[in-house]
């Protein structure tokens, strides 16, 4: 029964009433509810009369349902005694069942002390610095995930382009951190807060070591990461085993050619009336079969030697390959150390049947290696198999997926099967992806094959400015460019252009090739100079 | 055991203080009465505060749940991030970084190892939702399974400390890998 139940059941004056009245306060709870165990036995009856005492059916009720309530309550729960756990007066009505309502009430405010409400703040502060940190570390991982990836898949140009990604990432933190603290502290100084990350390093490492080749500078490099990375004590851990492999073996060839190319190089001189670098053939020959050899890095070192002194003394290239290849076999398991100079030899020598087999390996080696598939390509092309030559640039573009080569030799061997619109559409794709002075080349060749001579000027005009911009920021002129873009300028009558082109030869001491001069004499067609023979200047 | 549970509680006890926190917050934002606030205590109590016995499900269940996804969302961030640059990435140790990571790791699973509610409240909650003389909503239950389930076994896992062994174990993992 509620309460308002209760009040209405006692009439003012009533011997009920005046009952609660004389119970003193402490056994009445807060809303004036009766204390039933403890106040009946101590009330004063003295001034109660008769006529007050009018028994009610409520009373009654009451009564019987609130013992009815507490044997439930002990049915419930046994130990409960039904006395607040703190100052052990009767829980009365209070939802709890351990504290009565008093102890309730100040028990919902109990307070969450000073330090705790500073360190929650300083978590919450800490938790969004974390935050910002984990989604930057999240990134960086990501990126070695990549990595790690496309160096089990041997791609290693793809895994050192993540790892560089990487160490942009870090830079562009550390700027952007390092700028957050000089908001703050106009005193501070930049530093390298982030780091690439140890990982990031030895995998860049272990992709050098795989595409290591043969040149003093690569190798001296290679040897200067190996020891400051990973440092000489903990190369001997079995973790860098295949790293320590590499590194004993170029440094023992660059320690031994460091020794013999002292001597070696006294047999070189320059011949005084023609200006050609010589050497001293028998004599250098004869010095270099005098040198140890009772390791692979000194016999292969050795016959690289004897490859070099033949090249010099321009022997036959029968006999400089027949040295490049006993030294490339020399070297066992890093013979892929001699792939890219082997591949340009070969290219030299035009002994395209083993030039194909050694992009194989080199690719084999190294899917990314675009240079490899390059010469593949231009000796499939060359000896006249497009089929080939279509397929292997297929696989360059999966190679090399933003590589711009994938257009110009592509455009080639459209061109050679005489598809010269599919070769200018072509050429607009590669144009629209990046710059590059041998799309526009093939483009002008097409357009000139096309008899559409304005747009070949223009194609060429294109092909000539990039290739002298490249020249400008560094990079080696293209002289197939300058030829054709001389040679389409002469017969769509641009003499300005021409004459420029010239000019610039005539400065380096040069002249526009054989074929390009033929063409211009009008000896063979330009139909003859790009789509038969080598099909090109 | 209950030495073992303290002294992981006292090894992780900014997590501890925080859990604690947590629970004293939602409490009073619930309706439950907290009789004791120190929430670094030498008993079973450690990282938690002495609440009222709760009957309601709804506020078993969310007390059971919130102080713990309070500890989880700041240490998600904190424990991944700092497992990552430290065994992953792999720091220098040279670099500022390196120091961050650490105290992210530490702090990281100093709240992950403070995630659980209270093993009784844990069971209590299990009883409101799947004791035999409950009745609860059939989608409640099927609701609040997953939760209550693991409830109780990041509480069992708490209790003994396990959460902290298989943190120092992944730690072990990542130094040796």
């Amino acid at each position: 029964m509620s309460n308002e139940n209760k009040e209405k059941s006692f009439p003012e004056g009533t011997a009920e009433e005046k009952e609660l009245d004389a119970v003193p306060e402490t056994e009445k709870s807060s809303d004036g509810e009766w204390q039933w165990d403890a106040a009946v036995p101590e009330t004063q009856t003295e001034d109660i009369t008769v006529g007050d005492l009018k028994p009610t059916e409520v009373t009654t009720e009451v009564e019987e349902k609130t013992e009815e309530k507490e044997k439930v309550e002990e049915t419930a729960n046994p130990d409960d005694d039904g006395l607040c756990v703190v100052c052990g007066k009767h829980r009365g009505n209070s939802p709890s069942d351990l504290y009565c309502n008093d102890c309730r009430k100040k028990f919902l405010r109990t307070n969450y002390g000073v330090g705790h409400i500073i360190l929650a703040f300083v978590m919450v502060f800490v938790a969004a610095i974390s935050y910002f940190v984990c989604a930057s570390t999240c990134e960086l991982a990501s990126h070695l995930t990549k990595a790690q990836a496309y160096m089990e898949d041997r791609r290693y140009d793809d895994a050192v382009n993540e790892c560089a990604a990487i160490s942009e990432e870090v830079s562009t933190l550390n700027t952007g951190v390092n700028s957050v603290f000089s908001a703050i502290n106009k005193n501070h100084s930049a530093k390298d807060i982030f780091s690439d990350g140890n990982r990031s390093l030895r995998l860049v490492l272990e992709a050098y070591a795989d595409t290591l080749t043969i040149g003093e500078s690569q190798r001296t490099t290679f040897i200067q990461y190996v020891e400051n990375i990973i440092g000489k004590d903990e190369l001997n851990k079995a973790s860098n085993a295949n790293i320590k492999k590499v590194y004993d073996f170029v440094v023992e060839m660059t320690d031994y050619t460091s020794v013999i190319s002292a001597k070696w190089q006294e047999y070189i001189y320059t011949d005084e009336k023609t200006s050609e670098v010589k050497i001293k053939y028998d004599e250098a020959m004869a010095y270099i079969n005098t040198l140890e050899n009772d390791t692979p890095a000194k016999r292969s070192m050795n016959e690289y030697h004897k490859f070099m002194t033949a090249y010099y003394a321009q022997k036959p290239s029968a006999e400089t390959e027949a040295y490049f290849e006993n030294a490339f076999k020399e070297a066992g398991e890093f013979s892929y150390m001699y792939h890219q100079s082997y591949m340009a030899l070969l290219w030299e020598t035009e002994n395209y049947d083993r030039l194909i087999e050694i992009t194989d390996e080199a690719v084999e080696r190294n899917v990314n290696d675009t240079t490899a598939h390059y010469y593949a390509i231009k000796a499939n092309i060359l000896q006249g198999d497009f089929d080939a030559a279509d397929a292997r640039c297929e696989e360059m573009k999966n190679a090399n997926t933003e590589g711009l080569d994938y257009y110009s030799v592509k455009a080639e061997i459209l061109r050679r099967q005489g598809k010269f619109e599919e070769c200018v559409n072509l050429c607009k794709e590669g144009i629209a992806a990046g710059t590059d002075a041998e799309i526009y080349r093939q483009q002008a060749i097409a357009y000139m094959l096309l008899e559409d001579k304005e747009s070949a000027l223009e194609a060429a005009k294109q092909s000539y400015d990039i290739s002298i911009q490249n020249a400008y920021a560094g990079s080696q002129v293209s002289l197939e460019a300058l030829n054709t873009a001389a040679l389409i300028a002469c017969i769509c009558e641009d003499n300005e252009l021409y004459e420029e082109i010239v000019s610039i030869f005539e400065q380096q001491s040069m002249t526009l090739e054989e074929a390009v001069q033929n063409c211009i004499k009008g000896e063979i067609t330009f139909e003859e100079l790009f789509m038969e023979g080598t099909g090109d200047v | 055991m209950e030495k073992l549970y303290i002294v992981s509680k006292y090894i992780t006890f900014i997590g501890s203080i925080l859990k604690g926190f947590w629970e004293h917050l939602f409490c009073r934002i619930l309706g439950v009465p907290v009789q004791d606030a120190r929430y670094l205590q030498a008993n079973e109590l450690c990282g938690h505060v002495d609440h009222d016995f709760t009957k309601g499900k709804a506020v078993t269940f969310l007390l059971c749940w919130l102080p713990g996804l309070m500890n989880r969302v700041f240490g998600y961030g904190m424990i991944i991030g700092g497992y990552l640059g430290l065994f992953y990435v792999q720091a220098e140790t040279d670099k500022p970084i390196f120091w961050v990571y650490i105290v992210m790791l530490y702090l990281g699973v100093s709240l992950m190892c403070n995630v659980a509610p209270l093993y009784e409240d844990a069971l209590n909650n299990w009883d409101l939702l799947y004791g035999k003389e409950q009745n609860a909503n059939i989608v409640v239950k099927i609701l609040a399974f997953l939760p209550s389930v693991y409830f109780l076994a990041a509480a069992w896992l708490e209790k003994y400390a396990v959460n902290l062994l298989l943190c120092i174990v992944a730690i072990v993992v990542g130094m040796v890998i």
